[in-house]
This record gives structure tokens, sequence and C-alpha cells, in this order.
């Protein structure tokens, strides 16, 4: 079961190791990472761990892209069975770790002793994983039958202990230490009266670990791992493995190697300076639910009922992100009035429109929007998170830009927020006032900076969707989506006539009358159909009376591929001319162009902007981009469904 | 069933002792395998429990001596 609760199979996990072999003979390490995180995401267990481990030092050292960083485990307690662990959460980070672990509980010997193989390793960073049981027993296993004066001097005692030691291992090395805080027992001696009490066991560990995170403050390059917090998000009968604990003093437990590791790994891309700057977010689905192009503002979910508050939920966690200095930008396929009423005017929208450093909403494709941002911030790719609920879209960018980090949003929207917050790809080691007017900053620098469109690579990215379509009368089968299209496609309709199922048969069961449903596949899967053309052949001219395509498709010249395919029909039936007509709606900007676009002249234009055009076919028609294959079903004008 | 359960334990085996599974057998015990010490062989126990979802008890890890013992103890489990 992986981490987002879908269970893959094993030929997706057996596909992932092949791209892991592929992107190792390829040199290709952004692949490599991104198929590491994939494969960390799906299967986090022993196996992937060991796997990525062989993986990542079997990786050239001569790579200087990925950073090395020699890391020694300290502990009270067994941990080797971490290190699979952590050296693939590292290789999926970028980092290459060499480890070193002396025996456990020999952490005071191996600093204090200038000879030992510590020194002799020149670690960069230590890991100090004290267990307060091993630290501390008075304030554990002994609580109870240690006098309160004892107690409270443990607080002192914890203070200058480890005081000393970081004095005595910064004689001998320079190297970052992480040092962890102590956890709370899962129960306290003193059971229900303990918080009760004067002097409660789970205040006295608090007190400990505001010692613990004292010394560290003062110590420079010194930081305290909160272990505590880390034990609680998961829960000490998860975390602790009893059993491993009394037999083979290895408390951890093997659910918890995988959270372990990862929360190590936030601190040491810390220390690399590694941490992620700008965080990219998809809108519809992803900052509220459902779509505001079809839903519009009263219709889309945020606010304070399920759904709509696991969105302000998400949404107040991206806040919090980008006040502490994280960049946040957003990439969106959406036309950008609706999306400017969603923030201008949505009671319950938590983000404002000020808060983004940048904002790329048009329909172009979000790897480009992607480059967009990155070269409008002045920041590298490598340095994005982008975070979106759509897979089709994750794998997209996946695949055109292997050095994003990529967080696919579960489907249920509560689980956004682990979902963004679980690696830590923006958290640093320290936050300066620079880091706070940062995004400030850099949303000056959007406002400067005018907005550019790579045209050259959209035919790039239509080729790589390797599209196929299947062109269908409508029939008994498809009235049902077909009828249901022409009542919800508000986007990219041109006239937005709505029909029942009965309305349509009435038309279809005139020969003079064409009906068609679009069928589109691409590499991520079957979108079904999303495109329906009505016309009327009248006198020697094809009167277009629906046109339509579904939002998930829009940007994809399915529109040049359905129009080619009406001229091909119009010229079997011996028509001289296609008549389209565009109604305006609040809704449907991004049909508009689409006639003009495609070699229509404008007939007329009334006073509601309402305006026809006309395509002569004898001046040549509409061809279709090689990029589709297309299918065509029998249709015949006035076909029975 | 049983040889697919025992070639799975192999595959487990080699993996965390660093050889072939072709390697393991039944004359492959804690006495004749070098790398099958006792940090290798909780985390045997680790990726047995995960790979065949199911828990030992204390006793049962230390009786797992052999790869036999491994196949059988697995097999009165699942």
């Amino acid at each position: 079961m992986s981490r987002d609760g879908t269970q893959q199979a094993p030929e997706y996990l057996n596909s992932l190791r092949a791209d892991l072999t592929a992107a190792h003979e390829a040199g290709d390490l952004w692949r490599a990472m991104q198929t590491a995180r994939e494969l960390l995401q799906q299967d986090p267990g022993p196996r992937i761990f060991r796997l990525l481990r062989k993986f990542a030092e079997s990786w050239p050292t001569s790579d200087s892209r990925l950073v090395p960083l020699n890391v020694a485990l300290l502990s009270s307690f067994s941990i080797e069975f971490t290190q699979d662990a952590l050296a693939a959460f590292a290789f999926a980070s970028g980092l290459g770790i060499k480890l070193y672990q002396p025996g456990y509980g020999q952490f005071r010997q191996e600093i204090l002793n200038p000879a030992s193989g510590l020194y002799r390793f020149a670690p960069d960073v230590v890991i100090l994983a004290l267990e307060g049981e091993d630290w501390c027993p008075k304030a554990y296993a002994n609580f109870v039958s240690t006098p309160e004066t004892d107690r409270a001097s443990t607080v002192t005692e914890i203070g200058i202990s480890l005081r000393s030691l970081l004095a005595a291992f910064r004689k001998g090395c320079a190297a970052s230490v992480l040092v962890h805080n102590l956890a709370q027992p899962e129960f306290p001696g003193m059971g229900t009266i303990d918080w009760s009490s004067d002097f409660s066991q789970r205040s006295l560990i608090g007190r400990l670990n505001e010692a613990v995170a004292e010394a560290c403050r003062e110590a420079p390059s010194v930081y305290a791992v909160d272990y505590a917090g880390l034990v609680n998000r998961f829960g000490s009968r998860v975390w602790y493995d009893r059993r491993m604990s009394l037999f083979a003093r290895a408390p951890i437990s093997s659910q918890a190697l995988a959270p372990l590791a990862r929360e190590w790994v936030k601190y040491l891309r810390g220390i690399r300076g590694m941490n992620k700057k700008c965080l990219v977010l998809d809108l519809d689905n992803t900052l509220w639910g459902g779509v505001i192009g079809e839903d519009g503002l009263a219709g889309i979910r945020l606010g304070p009922n399920y759904p709509g508050n696991a969105f302000v939920d998400f949404q107040r966690a991206v806040l919090d992100l980008r006040l502490r200095g994280t960049i946040i930008a957003v990439a969106s396929k959406n036309n950008p009035q609706d999306v400017d009423e969603a923030f201008g005017k949505h009671e319950s929208m938590v983000l404002r429109r000020e808060h983004f450093s940048a904002w790329q909403v048009h329909w172009n494709p979000k790897p480009e929007s992607l480059r967009e941002i990155a070269s409008t911030l002045n920041i590298g790719l490598d340095h994005i998170v982008f975070a979106d609920d759509n897979p089709a879209e994750c794998d997209l960018v996946r695949l055109a830009l292997p050095m994003v980090t990529v967080i696919r949003l579960p489907s249920e929207p509560e689980r956004y927020v682990e979902a963004l917050l679980d690696d830590g790809w923006f958290d640093a080691l320290a936050l300066s006032s620079e880091d706070s007017r940062r995004a400030d900053l850099y949303r000056q620098r959007d406002q400067a900076e005018s907005i550019k469109t790579e045209y050259g690579s959209v035919e790039e990215y239509l080729r790589d969707l390797q599209m196929d379509i299947v062109v269908a009368p409508v029939n008994t089968g498809s009235l049902a989506r077909a009828a249901q299209l022409t009542q919800k496609t508000n986007q990219f309709n041109a006239t937005t006539q709505r029909y029942s199922e009965a309305d349509m048969l009435a038309r279809l069961s005139d020969p003079s009358w064409l009906a068609a449903t679009f069928t589109v596949k691409d590499r991520f899967g079957d979108n079904g159909i999303v495109g329906l053309v009505m016309a009327q052949l009248r006198a020697e001219s094809m009167y277009i009376d629906t046109f339509l395509l579904s939002c998930r498709v829009i940007g994809r010249s399915v529109e040049t591929a359905m129009l080619a395919w009406l001229c091909d029909r119009a010229v079997e039936l011996g028509a001289d001319a296609l008549v389209g007509a565009i109604i305006p709606t609040a809704k449907n900007a991004p049909v508009r162009g689409v006639f003009l676009s495609h070699g229509f002249k404008k007939l007329t234009e009334d006073d509601s902007a309402a305006s026809s055009w006309r395509l002569e076919l004898r001046g040549g028609t509409v061809r279709r981009p090689d990029w589709f294959r297309v299918e065509c079903r029998a249709v015949q004008s006035g076909s029975k469904p | 069933m049983s040889n697919s359960l025992e070639e799975t334990i192999k595959g487990i085996m080699a993996d965390i002792f660093g050889m072939e599974p072709s390697a393991i057998g039944d004359a492959s015990s804690r006495e004749t395998l070098e790398q099958w010490d006792s940090a290798n062989h909780i985390s045997l126990v680790f990726a047995l429990e995960t790979e065949f979802s199911l828990s030992f008890e204390v006793e049962e890890i230390e009786s797992m001596l052999t790869f036999r013992d491994v196949v059988e103890t697995v097999q009165a489990k699942v």
C-alpha cells in the first residue's frame, strides 16, 4: 500500500525500476531522483530502501550534481536499520551520503576520544539520536521512584552534559550536529494524576526539551530535531517496536523508518541549503473543489463545510509557507477573468492575488508555465515544487521537467496538507528577515516583467501526448453523454445550445443534420467523449449549430481536428462553405477566436456581439494536425440513433 | 505455492545478505553464512514481516537459525 493509499500493481513498480536503470545508463540524475521519489511514495518499505541505497552508492561520485555528504549516526540504541532508508530518501533529494556508525551507546566515547573513528570519518553532519529512556532515566522508567528535588535537577544536568559534549566535539570537528529531543513515554508513571501533580512527568520532559533546545541554540551549526513531535505525529505505539526494543535494543519499528529518514533528510537539505524556494499551485480541485470555469463562483467548494473546509485548511497551510518565505505561484488552465473573480470575490478565499509572485493562468501546457515562472522569478527549475491534483498534469511535468519536484495531491482533499508538508521541501534551518520578505521581492519582479509565451514548444507537448481521436455519430450509446455535454459545457462552447436527449434525437431524425462525438485518448489514458459537433446542411452551406469541447482537453488543438473532420464531411456532402456562429457568454472566452484562427471570415456581428463566420471550402479546408491519429466510425447525415 | 514462498524468501535473504538467491538453500544457516549476523537478522525479520504482512514473536525470531527454519516459521503464519 502506497502512502497515497492507492494499491499499485507490481508492473508499475517494475517499470519504475526499469526507469531507474535507464536513468543510470543515461547518467540522468534528475530522472533517477524523480524515480526514487516515486518509488518511495509507492512502496516505502525495506526492499525499496535497500534497492535505492545500492543504486545511490553505484552513482558515479564524479557527478558533482549529486551533493556528497558524510553523515555519522551516533545513538543510544541500535540504529543500523535506519541506514538504508536514510540513504534512499537522501538520494531522492539529490544527496549522496556516506554513513558512519559506531556501536550503539558509544556516542560519548566517540565524541570524547579525539582519535575515534568519528573524527577519522570526517563527518559533515553528526546525528545524535538519543532516546530519553537512555539519556535521562530519572525522567522515564525511574520517574516515580525519583524524589522531586532530583527530578528538577535533571533539567540542569541534561543542559550541562549536552553542552560539554558539544564543546568537546567542536574542538575536533566543524560538522553540523543534529540533536534529537526527547519523546514522551507511552504511559506517564503516575497515570491520570500526572498532569494534576505539581511536577508532572510530561512537564518534566517538556522542560528537558527546552534545555536541549537552548543548548542547541547557543552552539553554532547545532540544531534540535523535533523527535518528540515526530513520534507524536505517528503515535508511540506505531513508532516503537517494544519487542525489538527489548530483544535487540532496536526500539524503532519498521513503519517508523521512512518517516524518521524523511525527517532527517529535511535537516540535511537545510544544512546544504537545498530547500526549495517556490511552490507552484494548480487552482481547480487544488485550492478549491470543483472547476471555477464550469461551476462558477458560487459553485466551487471552499468554505466552512466539507469539502470546502479541507480546501480552506490547505490554503492556510500554503499561506503559512508564504509567510515564512516560500514564494508561491499559480499554473492553471483557466480563463483569467474567472480566476480573478474567484480571488477577488470569494469570501472564503484565504490566499489573495497579492500573495502570488508569479501567475500563469491560460490554456498553455503546464511545463511551459513552469519554465515561465522560473524565468520570471529568476530561479532554477530545481528549486520549484509543483502541486496538482491531476495525475496527467503531474506526469507531464515529471516527463518534461524532471528537475521539478512534483506533489501529486491525493484524491481526498483532507490529505492535501500532509501531502504538502510531509517532505518538508521548504523547511530551512534558520529564518532570516530576508526570507519573509523574499516572496514580496519576487512579487514586485512579477509585476515588472511582461508575460511571454513559448509557442515553439507547444507542438512538442502535443506530440508528446500521443493523442488518438475517435469520431463517431451520436448514437444510442452516446446520446446521453452528448446531451450532457451541451448542458454542462460552458467554456469552449461556441453557441451554448442546450439540448435534452429528446431535443437532440429530434434533430438527428432530420436527414439534413449531422452530429458527431469526439473521443480523445492520450498516453495517460482515455478521456472519453470530450467533443461534440452538430451541423446542418442547408442550401450549399454547412451550418455549425453546436461546437464544443470539454474543459479537460482545451489547449490541445482538438478543435482543429474537429473542424478538419467537418470540412471533409462538408466537401463529401457537396457543400461550398462552413458557417459558424459565436454567441458570447460570461464563460466562453476560450472559444471566441476559434473560427478566426482557422481562416473563417466574419460575416456579421449584432448588438449582443454575437458573430457569424464563413469558410469557403474551395479556398482550402482546415488541415488536421499530424500529431493526431484519427479513426472515423461511419457518420451519415441524419444517421438515426 | 510453497515453492514460490521459498523463492520469495530466498530473494529477500539474498537481497539483505548481498548474495545470489541461488547461493541460499537448505544448508544456509546463521552459522554457515557470515553475512547473517544479528543486525541482518533484524533486517530479515522486518523484511519478512513487511512482505508477508505478519508479525513474529520474539521466540520465533530467535528460533529462525537456518533457511529451513525461516521457511517453516513463515509457512506456519501465512
